[in-house]
């Protein structure tokens, strides 16, 4: 097979996975044996969908790991094995293999290498375990399958033939679409014997009509399999559904059942009949009434101008008295749910990554082309290019918030990951946990999600490390023994918030301070705000575990941690009180591409601020500065907001004040805009208001990696470059400046 | 922005009748003096305008321009090596250099008072650099050679443009202070 | 999936035996007889059935075959019984012979010997 398919292949294997993994996740939390028997025959299909699946792949390691898999999980189906916390983690396990087998598989490595070998044969060999301490003679007592019941119902009224009966008829794509129906041939060996198989070729055209890429052939098996079921057939199928018609059909299966299949034949009937009869499907006399009961069945509804042509197969049933209407209308609904599933599945395309970063880039400068257009436009005032000018722009904005929407992704799934996590983490620290997940519904970026996922397993497992007391000092805190981890997502003025909560002991001011001295990160009586104090943890090198578990308290990763936010322009926070928690939100820009920007010139040059961030813009008179010139506050209806010059933020400290002092007679027109983040607000002043801009964000480069205050760089209609700011750093900066005015002005008073 | 000679013909290089180890030096002006700089890094040449300057950084980054939608950083080259602003006339021009820094080629514009031709030197023309008596520190210059009389410097584009030195100006900037 | 048609030599060959005057044609498929090769196989075949009334096709070199490579088989083998040709399969390969088998057609597919 080719490489392609495999690959396709391999994501479908990690998507199964990854159900699996969830699914065995949730068994530990079902109380109700209902769901839990749900959950069971969810996994089983599950695996037995990759085992399918890898058979046509010929990855025979695959198929048999697989099979002793799922031979557990079939008799924790049948109820003969109870699952415990130890069979789920044997399971989980299990499915950690497979993965590596699947990539294994993708690397095309003939066979596994000595490490993976061994897994191997120990997860079998504990898988055997189960298989054979429980007596495994035990038919099944709860039939699960409609169709098995079904079939139990039909052994009166069916046909003579015990075995399966499969009908294949190949699209003409299969094999350009790398199926080769000898793999599925093939791999029915595995399930059952394969008492006959017909190939029907009478589809194949004349030589010079004949095509020898598409595939004209059909197949009729018969399959003697006493240990499976319809779905299980059905799953050797599941990768082929869309390029082949497939009908199967059980044993003693109705004589409708071959009606309707025969019909859906596109050879002759009486050929099909022929040789279902040589292949021992059907015997003569049976084909013989059979053919006679069709035709007599269509003339009825002819005769009795019935509305409907095609007759639903439980219709007959039913009709017959064969099956009960319950177990038809089970079957119903179950085929019913199937097909919604396969609707969902086709709503989602799988793009390459490449390919959608490529389009982004191209709006991207499809953002600055037509910023260009507008400007000549503007200046020509011709009011009908004006307006289609307009009617444009609002089209493009519209294509620019489409395309940067397809990457956005729910945080969920990443989410979920963390729940493995916490599970093994509690467990190798004894700890009992409960993860709360809220606003897994909230998007982001994929490439910022992709890039949060390391620092965010990290600050999880601190949480539950360092964060969770042990059950006994729980009980002395008398806090409930079980701990309490939430992970948090949600939109904030256009950022998303990501936050990690913790019951658990909380940051210890004391301890922190004591270990900043010590590692000389901080200087005997330096003055540090509690949010300062925390941020130390932050630091290289810095770590406040008495004791180096194996999980986390070796110094490295919180500093890590910090950057990977910080290099995503990105911001995090620490609230903390002793004995109760902490909580640690994480801030992110909602996109790496493409911003809403608000224009502003300041002097000669332009910038750009986030405009999610502007609060309002007001102009900065008299009144509102109370007369005093040199205050960096004003009065905003009652609030009290830090400004300062948006020229003097971007000045060094040094010459800020000669600048400004050079520049106070201007400013009697000035305009204060208003920003805010995370929940501070401040002003800057600036000299004109331009408006709203699409900014294409450019990254300033490697050059500019140090540099502070500016979050990149953008083009605007003009050609012209101008610069971001970077709103969190400076409100920062006149947050910091304010107060230090503040200081020094109360010592003079 | 006018592209003033839209790329350096490299090909030129096989119309004489020249041994194979020739190199080709693109000459320019820079405060009086004359520095040369292999052709192979040069990418393109433009006249000097619309630098968007960006705050917070040392003199000697004149700031960014838009090189056909890519933001470009622009070095001042005088202030680079002398401390004296580049004086901007109509002959200011901004050479366009590709500098390689861990697998990545990053686009750099310097700033030049005026470009003057492309030279073929011989490595048996160029003399090491001297150690003492420069103006500008010996790691910038590759060596010097002599053509029609006069001095000329070449310059050792990585050392001078050297992309971790310069991403160091965001700390420069606050430890300077 | 694209299939790739370069680089694979033509996987036909012509025996020297083959003999117009006696419509005798004997002819070696030495590589695989699949999907990648299916398309220039038919185009070998289509220059030679006009020529000949009779034909061996000697399989004992095709290491690999799948169902495109059977269907093949099969078409030409409807195609020379509808123009009153004959058409042998001579030597079978174990490749060849596994998925015969697995698909039961050898009794439609005329299998012998030499002439």
């Amino acid at each position: 097979m080719s490489d392609d398919s495999l690959q396709i292949f391999a994501e479908e294997a990690e998507d199964l996975l990854g159900v699996a993994e969830q699914a065995l996740l949730n068994l530990d939390n079902l109380g109700n044996d209902a769901e839990t028997l749900n959950g069971i025959n969810g996994l089983f299909r599950t695996f037995h969908t990759i085992k399918g699946a890898a058979g046509l792949f010929g990855l025979n390691t695959i198929v048999d790991f697989t099979h002793v898999v799922e031979s557990v999980l079939g008799d924790v189906r049948k109820g003969t094995l109870p699952v415990d916390e130890e069979l789920v983690s044997l399971f989980l396990l299990s499915r950690d293999h497979l993965e590596s087998l699947v990539s294994d598989a993708l690397g095309g490595a003939g066979s596994l290498s000595g490490e993976l070998q061994a897994t191997d044969s120990q997860l079998i060999g504990k898988l055997n375990r189960y298989l054979g301490i429980l007596p495994t003679e035990e038919e099944a007592p709860v039939q699960i399958s409609g169709d098995t019941a079904q079939t139990a119902k039909e052994n009166v009224d069916g046909v003579a033939n015990e075995n399966w009966h499969i009908s294949l008829r190949f699209g003409p794509s299969a094999f350009r679409n790398g199926m080769d129906p000898s793999s599925f041939v093939g791999y029915l060996k595995k399930i059952g014997e394969l008492k006959s198989v017909t190939l029907i070729d009478d589809a194949i055209p004349l030589w010079s009509d004949f095509d020898p890429e598409n595939c004209y052939l059909g197949f009729e098996i018969e399959l003697i399999a006493l240990n499976t079921n319809k779905d299980e057939l059905e799953d050797v199928f599941e990768f082929v559904k869309d390029d082949c018609k497939i009908s199967i059909l059980p044993p003693h299966s109705h004589i409708s059942e071959y009606i309707k299949m025969i019909e859906a034949l596109p050879e002759e009937d009486l050929r099909i009949g022929d040789i279902l009869v040589a292949c021992g499907a059907l015997t003569s006399l049976e084909k013989d009434n059979m053919l006679n009961t069709q035709d007599g069945f269509c003339d009825g509804i002819i005769a009795g101008g019935h509305d409907f042509k095609v007759p639903q197969l439980g219709k007959i049933a039913v009709e017959e008295h064969v099956v009960e209407q319950e177990v038809v209308d089970a079957a119903i609904k179950k085929q019913s749910n199937l097909k919604q599933q396969r609707v969902s599945a086709q709503q989602t395309i799988r793009v390459n990554a490449l390919k959608l970063e490529s389009l982004v880039n191209l709006v991207g400068e499809l953002v600055i082309g037509s910023a260009n257009s507008e400007l000549y436009a503007r200046r020509l005032a011709d009011a009908d290019l004006n307006e289609a000018m307009e009617n444009l722009l609002r089209l493009v904005e519209e294509v620019r918030d489409t395309a940067l929407g397809l990457r956005m992704v729910q945080i969920g799934e990443t989410f979920n990951r963390y729940k493995r996590v916490v599970r093994e983490v509690s467990r190798d620290t004894g700890k009992d946990i409960e993860l709360h997940i809220s606003g897994a519904e909230t998007e982001l970026d994929k490439t910022l999600i992709e890039r949060i996922g390391d620092p965010l397993m990290h600050l999880v497992r601190n949480a539950i490390d360092h964060g969770i007391e042990s059950p006994e000092v729980r009980a002395e805190r008398g806090k409930p023994a079980k701990g309490l981890v939430r992970l948090d997502a949600f939109h904030d003025s256009g950022s998303i918030v990501i936050q990690i909560t913790d019951d658990g002991g909380g940051l210890s001011k004391e301890k922190i301070r004591n270990k900043a001295l010590e590692k000389g990160l901080v200087q005997e009586g330096q003055n540090l705000s509690d949010q300062e104090i925390y941020r130390l943890i932050f630091e290289a090198g810095f770590s406040t575990a008495e004791s180096v578990s194996n999980l986390s308290g070796r110094g490295v990763g919180m500093d890590v941690v910090r950057q990977n936010i910080e290099s995503l322009r990105g911001q995090v926070e620490i609230e903390s009180e002793e004995g109760k928690g902490s909580t640690i939100s994480i801030r992110l820009p909602l996109t790496l591409a493409i911003i809403d920007g608000f224009q502003v010139r300041v002097g000669e040059a332009q910038y750009i601020l986030p405009l999610d961030m502007v609060d309002e813009c007001i102009e900065l008179n008299e009144s509102l500065r109370g007369g005093d010139d040199n205050s960096n506050y004003i009065n905003l209806r009652g609030e009290i907001l830090p400004y300062m010059y948006l020229n003097d933020v971007f000045k060094a400290e040094n010459d800020a004040e000669t600048n400004a002092k050079d520049e106070v007679d201007d400013r009697h027109r000035d305009n204060i805009v208003v920003v805010q983040f995370a929940g501070k607000k401040a002003g800057f002043v600036v000299d004109e208001l331009l408006g709203e801009h699409q900014t294409v964000i450019k990254p300033l480069g490697k050059i500019f990696q140090n540099l502070k205050g500016i979050s990149g760089a953008t083009i605007l209609g003009s050609g012209e470059v101008a610069m971001i700011v970077d709103i969190p750093e400076i409100v920062k900066r006149v947050i910091n400046s304010g107060q230090k005015q503040f200081v020094s002005s109360n010592a003079i008073h | 922005m006018v592209i003033v000679m839209q790329q350096v013909d490299k090909s030129n290089k096989n119309d004489e009748m020249l041994s194979d180890d020739v190199e080709q030096y693109l000459t320019f002006m820079l405060g009086g003096k004359v520095y040369g700089l292999e052709i192979l890094n040069i990418k393109e040449i433009i006249e000097y305008g619309d630098v968007t300057d960006v705050p917070m950084t040392p003199d000697f980054i004149s700031g960014v321009i838009n090189l056909r939608g890519s933001v470009v950083p622009v070095i001042d080259m005088s202030q680079r090596f002398s401390g004296k602003p580049t004086e901007h006339t109509k002959r200011t021009s901004i050479i366009i250099i590709e500098v390689k820094n861990d697998d990545l080629i990053i686009e750099v514009g310097v700033t030049v008072d005026m470009v003057n031709e492309v030279l073929d030197i011989h490595p048996g023309e160029i003399e090491p650099a001297p150690s003492l008596g420069s103006q500008i520190q010996t790691n910038f210059i590759r060596g010097m050679a002599k053509v029609e009389g006069k001095l000329l410097i070449l310059l050792n584009i990585e050392d001078v443009l050297s992309v971790d030195e310069l991403s160091q100006i965001g700390s420069i900037q606050t430890a300077a202070k | 999936m694209t299939i790739n048609r370069l680089g694979r030599a033509m996987a036909l060959k012509k025996e020297q035996i083959s003999n117009k005057t006696q419509g005798l044609c004997k002819l070696v498929i030495d590589q695989e007889l699949t999907i990648y090769t299916i398309e220039t196989l038919k185009q070998g075949l289509s220059e030679e059935i006009d020529l000949y009334d009779k034909f061996e096709l000697n399989l004992a070199s095709v290491e690999e075959i799948d169902s495109a490579g059977i269907q093949l088989l099969l078409a030409l083998r409807d195609e020379l019984v509808s123009r009153k040709k004959t058409f042998i399969l001579t030597a079978l390969s174990s490749a060849v012979t596994e998925l015969i088998d697995l698909y039961a057609v050898s009794d439609r597919l005329n299998i012998g010997d030499a002439a």
